[in-house]
């Protein structure tokens, strides 16, 4: 009995320890924006938590990204942002210091981004020469030999801004082709490496060349605003077909013999 | 046993119910003063929302587009830019406006009020409310289906555009 009672006081004293010394650290983070090790930030003698933002993410993406940085191992997102509202959260990094479940600190790290500047530059003659993966050359300045079947497309995929990208990747590739036309995809090269492209073609099994619109000249020159989204160029590279649909496989022919000169 | 399990399920079920009553009872509709010192009252109008940051590629690829829908709207629509607040600035987000002599209506969302009551997880975002606040379209990236939806309040030349 009295063992039983010394057991139960002893785990209560333990319960009553941890609860004041509850304190631990939130560190919000936007994965999107400039990497931050966690080793810069400054030391803390209580645990942490890495909290991403709920904006633009998904569990693909931060799998991705504690791949590439495994510092950030325990990183979870923030699901509908409710701590990020509940502590004022508006920059990133933020290190919210929490004590008996409560705010007693909040610190933030961040800088403000700079303004984007390039977004809108002229196009130049030489952005409408895209190099392909394999480093071939493809030009939609001058006349092309072939028809040419776009699928406008992102590194990204799969994400939210680009919806049923995987299945019209895979639609892509099974479409054929008549002997004059040609088969691309153009990837946008917002947020994306070289690598990421290469990745794309390797996870979606594409079968054709993939060009990566660097200078995103190819996007602004044919006005292509949601993704990923299908454009058949004639021979002076002019659109005759354009839609979120892949042309029916039945009317390719006919959009084959158009040649414009 | 079964009664403390009871009354914590009640409980769970209770928090939930309040919470989804607190969800819907949220006005679809956006009060405000805009940052170029407008009062804005979307209710009872047709209003197209575009949520967005200035460290969003593509919603600031998308901004011309929208700056044109802004200028040639009819009165029957309502055409808003919010800008979601997060690693932003009104003082920033006003440069960038006026930099690029964007007109366009904008609520700066200092405390993610807006963004949490449309559920907006992701920039840009594109949403289409009625008269009454129901939510007609939403979509990521402009796409044509939301242009098409436009298109009935805007002039001839830019309902194609």
């Amino acid at each position: 009995m009295i063992r039983t009672l010394l057991l139960t006081t002893s785990l209560l004293l333990s319960f009553v320890a941890n609860a004041t010394d509850d304190s631990y650290e939130l560190v919000f983070i936007d994965m999107w924006g400039e990497y931050i090790p966690p080793s810069t930030l400054p030391t803390s003698e209580f645990p942490r938590r890495f909290i991403q933002l709920d904006m633009n993410v998904s569990q693909a993406d931060i799998d991705r990204y504690v791949n590439t940085y495994p510092l950030y191992s325990s990183l979870e997102i923030d699901k509908d942002n409710k701590l990020a509202f509940q502590y004022g959260v508006r920059r990133t990094p933020t290190i919210v210091q929490i004590k008996q479940g409560k705010m007693v600190n909040k610190i933030e790290l961040g800088e403000l981004p700079s303004l984007p500047s390039s977004e809108h530059q002229p196009i130049a003659a030489h952005h409408l020469i895209v190099n392909a993966l394999s480093g071939a050359q493809y030009s939609f300045k001058v006349h092309s030999k072939n028809i040419r079947l776009i699928l406008f497309s992102d590194a990204l995929c799969p994400a939210r801004h680009l919806p049923h990208c995987e299945h019209k990747a895979m639609q892509h590739n099974e479409i054929r082709i008549p002997d004059n036309m040609e088969k691309l995809t153009v990837i946008k090269p917002f947020y994306v490496s070289l690598q990421d492209v290469k990745n794309y073609q390797k996870r979606l099994r594409v079968n054709h060349p993939v060009l990566f619109d660097k200078h995103n000249a190819l996007f602004r020159r044919y006005g292509i605003t949601s993704l990923p989204y299908w454009v058949i160029l004639d021979n002076n590279n002019q659109v005759v077909y354009r839609s979120t649909t892949a042309p029916a496989q039945s009317d390719l022919a006919t959009y084959s013999s158009r040649h414009s000169d | 046993m079964n009664i403390r399990n009871t009354l914590t399920a009640l409980l769970i079920g209770l928090s939930s119910l309040t919470l989804n009553a607190e969800s819907h009872a949220q006005p679809r509709y956006i009060q405000g003063k805009t940052l170029q010192g407008d009062h804005v009252n979307t209710q009872g109008k047709v209003t197209y929302l575009k949520f967005w940051a200035t460290w969003c590629r593509y919603c600031i690829e998308e901004m011309p587009h929208l700056n044109r829908i802004y200028n040639n709207r009819s009165p029957r629509l309502e055409v808003l830019s919010i800008n979601i607040g997060l690693n932003q600035s009104e003082d920033l987000v006003k440069r960038f406006l006026d930099n690029n002599q964007y007109q366009i209506a904008t609520l700066f969302d200092s405390d993610s009020s807006i963004t949490r009551r449309f559920d907006v997880i992701g920039t840009p975002t594109h949403i289409l409310l009625d008269e009454q606040g129901n939510e007609i379209y939403r979509t990521a990236l402009m796409d044509e289906a939301l242009q098409t939806a436009l298109s009935t309040y805007l002039a001839k030349e830019l309902s194609h555009d």
